[in-house]
């Protein structure tokens, strides 16, 4: 994975966030998956407008973590996502769309 | 940060996460869970039936529903507050003109979809855009495998041929078909051929319950008649057809059970919605946390009135007098929402219904364990009450 020129995006799939946790679901295959808290931070930036480098960034500002380690498990993370057809990962950023934008889910973090 | 060792099945197989993401909807009060009933009306007359309009009321009942544009905006409201899986029920949900158009915003709004339909209403054309919908259950009643009991139950001639052929037309567009089977005295001879049957469909699951519920405009009486006595009740539980394994016990003083034992709890995170715009706490619960005609959801999901107060501070069975030493109330299942319809108020009073099946049970689980009879599990089908 070319971690500056990969950019992740998330697929159309029924998602909320939870408190910290997302929960993702698969309704195809019936499955749900909850992310915890990095794991739902990164799922909601795979927007397909930034690239894995941006995201890693900004998960090692917001953790405050090693930025070596965060770029690991990004990335492994990414790719069971991907592995999991929850998202692709893009050549291209996309731009964002209206359609996106209207089933984009709501935190409900207070 | 593996998504692999946490990816169960949902709301299919996976119950222990599934409370995993209760207890902390829970803890929040989101209304992860949604039952929106969009219509009375129905094109069939089930004899049981809790809510249906009768014939020549239809007209009188459709000015009364909730509008489109109400509708998407209390689902505004719950994908807002959190709310994750959505059924959309009736009545027969087919009757509203603008379903798809609802289902569809609902998608779109990212709920997962449960969808209730008796299933006589489809047609290729419908079946297509259902699946188009991507909903994670498409659910249908189904009384009896011989034609006659099942139309019989549903007053409608031929609706077992129409269902049948749109299960198979529902399943040759990959859709996940859940049969639902309620167990009272017009279709108990004949249950095991509609186990059969179900398999034969080769559905996704198929559950039967024993619980007749009654009517939402205070009407006892009418379907109780339907309702299996105890000795019917034991009879089938106790059938070495139906291979029902025993299930865990808690152990103890009544008192002490009790106060392990948490009750059922509504409008913790999920309610019901009635075609006209009245939030209960769930579907038998008919006291209204209030209407979103009045009030917007969020607003009135979160300042509910005292009787809803009073059944939020339920937590477990000692906080009920009746119940609190009874020596039942390790196998007793009650239904707030039922008994309150039964009672005509007073839910918190011991639940006549429910004692009844919690004393077969106690009966069957004493003979079990005394090894008289022979059981096993059998996945997927499964008798509960």
């Amino acid at each position: 994975m070319k971690s500056h020129r990969t950019y992740p995006c998330r697929k159309q799939v029924p998602w909320r966030v939870l408190d910290t946790e997302a929960l993702v679901v698969d309704v195809k295959a019936g499955l749900l998956y909850p992310l915890n808290s990095v794991g739902t931070r990164i799922w909601q930036l795979s927007d397909g407008q930034r690239s894995v480098d941006e995201i890693v960034r900004i998960i090692t500002d917001e953790f405050d973590a090693n930025e070596e380690t965060v770029r690991e498990d990004t990335i492994d993370f990414l790719t069971e996502l991907a592995q999991a057809k929850l998202l692709s990962l893009e050549e291209n950023p996309r731009p964002p769309s209206a359609a996106e934008a209207g089933t984009r889910p709501h935190d409900t973090r207070g | 940060m593996s998504i692999e060792s946490c990816a169960q099945n949902a709301g299919l197989d996976g119950d222990s996460l599934m409370q995993l993401i209760a207890l902390k909807a829970e803890r929040r009060r989101v209304p992860l869970n949604v039952h929106f009933e969009l219509t009375y009306r129905c094109n069939e007359q089930c004899i049981h039936c809790f809510c249906v309009v009768p014939h020549g009321q239809e007209e009188e009942a459709k000015k009364r529903e909730l509008t489109y544009d109400e509708i998407t905006r209390v689902l505004d409201d719950l994908a807002e507050m959190g709310g994750l899986h959505l059924t959309l029920s009736g009545g027969e949900v087919l009757v509203r003109r603008d379903f798809f158009d609802i289902a569809a915003y609902a998608k779109q709004r990212g709920f997962v979809l449960r969808i209730f339909t008796n299933g006589i209403g489809l047609t290729r054309e419908r079946i297509e855009r259902i699946a188009a919908l991507e909903p994670l259950t498409v659910e249908l009643s189904i009384f009896s495998a011989d034609p006659a009991v099942h139309d019989g139950i549903t007053r409608v001639p031929g609706s077992f041929d129409r269902l049948i052929r749109n299960v198979h037309r529902l399943k040759a567009h990959g859709l996940r078909v859940y049969l639902k089977t309620v167990v009272m005295k017009p279709n108990i001879a004949d249950l095991l051929k509609l186990r059969e049957l179900g398999k034969d469909l080769d559905v996704f699951t198929h559950t039967f319950s024993c619980e007749v519920s009654p009517r939402i405009n205070g009407d006892i009486h009418h379907p109780s008649q339907y309702q299996l006595n105890e000795e019917e009740l034991f009879g089938y539980l106790a059938s070495s057809a139906w291979k029902k394994a025993p299930q865990p016990v808690p152990q103890g003083p009544p008192e002490e059970v009790a106060k392990q034992k948490q009750t059922c709890g509504p409008a913790i995170n999920g309610c019901c919605i009635d075609p006209y715009g009245n939030v209960f706490p769930c579907i038998p619960f008919r006291i209204p946390m209030g209407n979103v005609r009045e009030k917007r959801f969020k607003d009135l999901w979160h300042s509910p009135p005292p009787p809803i107060e009073d059944l939020l501070s339920v937590q477990t069975y000692a906080d009920l007098p009746e119940c609190r030493s009874c020596e039942l109330v390790g196998f007793c299942g009650r239904c707030h929402g039922d008994n309150m319809l039964e009672r005509g108020g007073g839910w918190r009073a011991c639940h006549q219904r429910a004692r009844m099946l919690a004393s077969a049970e106690q009966t069957l689980y004493q003979i079990l364990l005394k090894g008289q009879e022979g059981v096993e599990h059998e996945d997927h089908i499964e008798a509960t009450v």
